[in-house]
């Protein structure tokens, strides 16, 4: 009785209210907070508080309908919200027109897909995983400027334009490339927003960037002037890209190829097209495996194929007809389309290329909405209650 | 809107009810036609949020006689500063049915709880006073701000997919409720009284000026993209600093108050 009176009190709910509150604060800035262990208890520990703040009040009397509709709503929404983020989908779709395609991504999940001959498995990018004995350690993910971008295709030139402006770094070295088909596309970060430009042009040599009024700023640079990284988050490509040690930057697959000396020590390389980097020697080896790396968003098989049939303009409104299953569906960006259980929405549009978010809830919303409902309701009448 | 609010800044000065009135129903008609010249609610940027906030603002100085000059003050001074355009909205607004009862609810639950701030200073101030129409201001503001919050998060599912997902909009609207409901339950429990309350409200007053402002201002990112605008950071920051030197001071008064 003492624990449940003390995890359904009053002083635990205001210390896991304001710790709550406190981290969520945080994570504005460091947003990894809210997928942290920490954030993650204390929600839990919104669910049990909530629920033996009411079981405590057994046998219940009339004054408490209020508070227990609140509670009851609000433990709904918490096992709605846990229900589809544990079993639920929410991933991006992107979609060449008429090519079907059935594997979407979690933007917001790396992994690293790890492919051999037979096998092919899928470890966090953040985490340490083994292979054929050697324990690898994740690097520094360097971060992509996460905006959302448009593009239209003028032969010759790929005009991309930002949801605001596009800021750049004024050192090249901080420029993180992209592949897109056969152009290089670079993603801009700022330490200027004052001073950023409105659109950035690629060519097959060079990048032009412009301001706001269409002129071309100085920073304009050829792209054999590339920076120095490593394993970079791709953005509209999801590949993986190298710099090489002559500062040339690789686009395309990895390869880590293990070798095994006669004393049992591994030789590891790393091949990036034609070149081959020695990451440990060991001499003399045999090979022992390959292995392809790549980093990506963790994927997520959908249980059907969607085909992007066209797209078109409605004055700044952009739609798009997709088929699945022979049914066809209009998108727009101000409405989104159903499937079955799925729900489908247009997030980025482009005349030969749309990306789609595609969302599935196991509990169909029933669960959120009843709670919602019933938290409205239980709010308005505690509004009547007197203090007690 | 200058016409409003001259009007609404004489009636602080003169503190008489029927300017209260008429800056409360000017204010309304100036929304109406709003809402007639731009064929939707006028609640889709900071400024025309302002002008909602404002107009709860004017309405409150109706409702709680006490503090009607400072509701009626703070609501000329938001109508002064806040810009307005007439641009189309964006794809994922045009909704009239969410902008209305999700948006609305929002910011009337801000005109609310800034007005309950704005109270929890006059009612420090002054040393014998009723702590009820707080009490009655934050319930009502909190009870909006969670309505609409999860209103909002119906919207998110039907416009992107998810019911929630930290967005800094999201997450401070939940930090924002979070500090009322501290406050409130502490309050209806016992646990502090009206100088606790009041101290609340001004704190959660805070957050709220972040979560409608400073998200919009000084953060700038996260899905709520259509809402930013550009303000000088400073006023912000000055704001803060007056606000948590105003209740250090009350604080330490009240604590040595106790000591003797």
């Amino acid at each position: 009785m003492f624990i449940i009176d003390a995890l359904g009190g009053l002083w635990f709910a205001l210390i896991l209210i304001l710790s709550a509150a406190f981290v969520a604060a945080l994570g504005t800035w460091w947003p990894d907070l809210y997928s942290s262990f920490l954030f993650k208890s204390l929600l839990a520990g919104f669910f049990v508080n909530i629920l033996l703040a009411a079981v405590r009040r057994y046998p219940f009397k009339k004054r408490h309908v209020g508070f227990l509709l609140t509670h009851a709503g609000l433990l709904l929404i918490i096992t709605a919200l846990f229900i589809k983020a544990t079993w639920g989908v929410q991933a991006t779709l992107p979609l060449d027109r008429d090519k079907p395609a059935h594997i979407a991504y979690c933007p917001e999940e790396l992994v690293l897909e790890i492919k051999d001959k037979k096998t092919c498995r899928y470890v966090k990018a953040n985490a340490p995983f083994t292979l054929d004995g050697l324990e690898f350690y994740p690097g520094a993910l360097i971060p992509h400027a996460k905006v959302q971008l448009q593009l239209w295709h003028d032969n010759s030139k790929v005009t991309v334009l930002g949801v605001g402006s596009i800021p750049f770094f004024e050192n090249i070295r901080d420029v993180e490339p992209l592949k897109k088909g056969s152009w290089q596309i670079l993603a801009l970060d700022c330490d200027r927003p004052e001073g950023a430009p409105n659109s950035v042009i690629f060519t097959k040599k060079s990048i032009f960037v412009t301001d706001s009024q269409g002129q071309l700023c100085e920073h304009s640079y050829a792209l054999d002037q590339a920076p120095l990284f490593a394993f970079d988050e791709g953005f509209a490509g999801y590949g993986t890209s190298l710099v090489l040690p002559g500062g040339e930057i690789f686009f395309g697959p990895l390869y880590l190829h293990i070798e095994a000396s006669p004393d049992g020590e591994r030789a590891l390389f790393l091949q990036a097209g034609t070149q081959t980097i020695a990451l440990h020697e060991a001499a003399p080896a045999q090979p022992l495996a390959s292995y392809l790396i790549k980093l990506m968003p963790r994927p997520v098989v959908l249980p059907f194929a969607v085909t992007l049939k066209t797209t078109w303009l409605e004055g700044d409104l952009p739609h798009a007809i997709i088929t699945i299953d022979k049914e066809t569906i209009d998108l727009s960006a101000a409405q989104g389309g159903v499937f079955g259980d799925y729900q489908l929405f247009l997030s980025f549009f482009d005349k030969e290329q749309i990306s789609l978010v595609v969302a599935h809830d196991p509990s169909g919303y029933k669960l959120l909405y009843v709670g919602i409902f019933f938290v409205g309701i239980g709010v308005l009448i505690l509004l009547g209650v007197r203090r007690c | 809107m200058l016409m409003i609010a001259f009007l609404a800044l004489l009636g602080a000065l003169l503190h008489k009810k029927p300017l209260y009135l008429a800056s409360f129903l000017l204010s309304v008609g100036f929304i109406i036609y709003r809402v007639i010249l731009l064929g939707r609610p006028p609640v889709a940027t900071l400024g025309e949020s302002a002008l909602f906030v404002s107009m709860i603002l004017l309405g409150l100085a109706l409702y709680v006689k006490e503090a009607a000059r400072l509701f009626s003050l703070l609501g000329a001074f938001l109508l002064v500063i806040t810009p307005l355009s007439n641009d189309p909205l964006q794809p994922v607004l045009r909704s009239p049915w969410w902008l209305i009862i999700h948006v609305i609810t929002i910011v009337t639950s801000y005109g609310l709880l800034l007005g309950a701030s704005l109270l929890a200073h006059l009612l420090l101030l002054k040393k014998s006073a009723s702590f009820k129409p707080l009490e009655r201001l934050l319930s009502w503001g909190t009870a909006l701000l969670i309505i609409g919050t999860m209103l909002g998060g119906i919207w998110a599912s039907q416009s992107w997919g998810r019911f929630w997902d930290w967005d800094p909009k999201e997450s401070w609207a939940f930090i924002s409720a979070s500090l009322y409901l501290v406050g409130l339950h502490a309050y209806r429990f016992g646990k502090i009284g009206g100088f606790g309350l009041a101290l609340f409200a001004i704190t959660a007053g805070a957050s709220i000026t972040f979560t409608w402002y400073g998200l919009n201002t000084i953060v700038t990112k996260g899905l709520h993209s259509y809402g930013f605008a550009e303000a000088p950071l400073e006023a912000f920051l000055g704001f803060l600093l007056f606000e948590l030197l105003f209740c250090s001071f009350f604080l330490t008064k009240k604590l040595f108050a106790k000591k003797e």
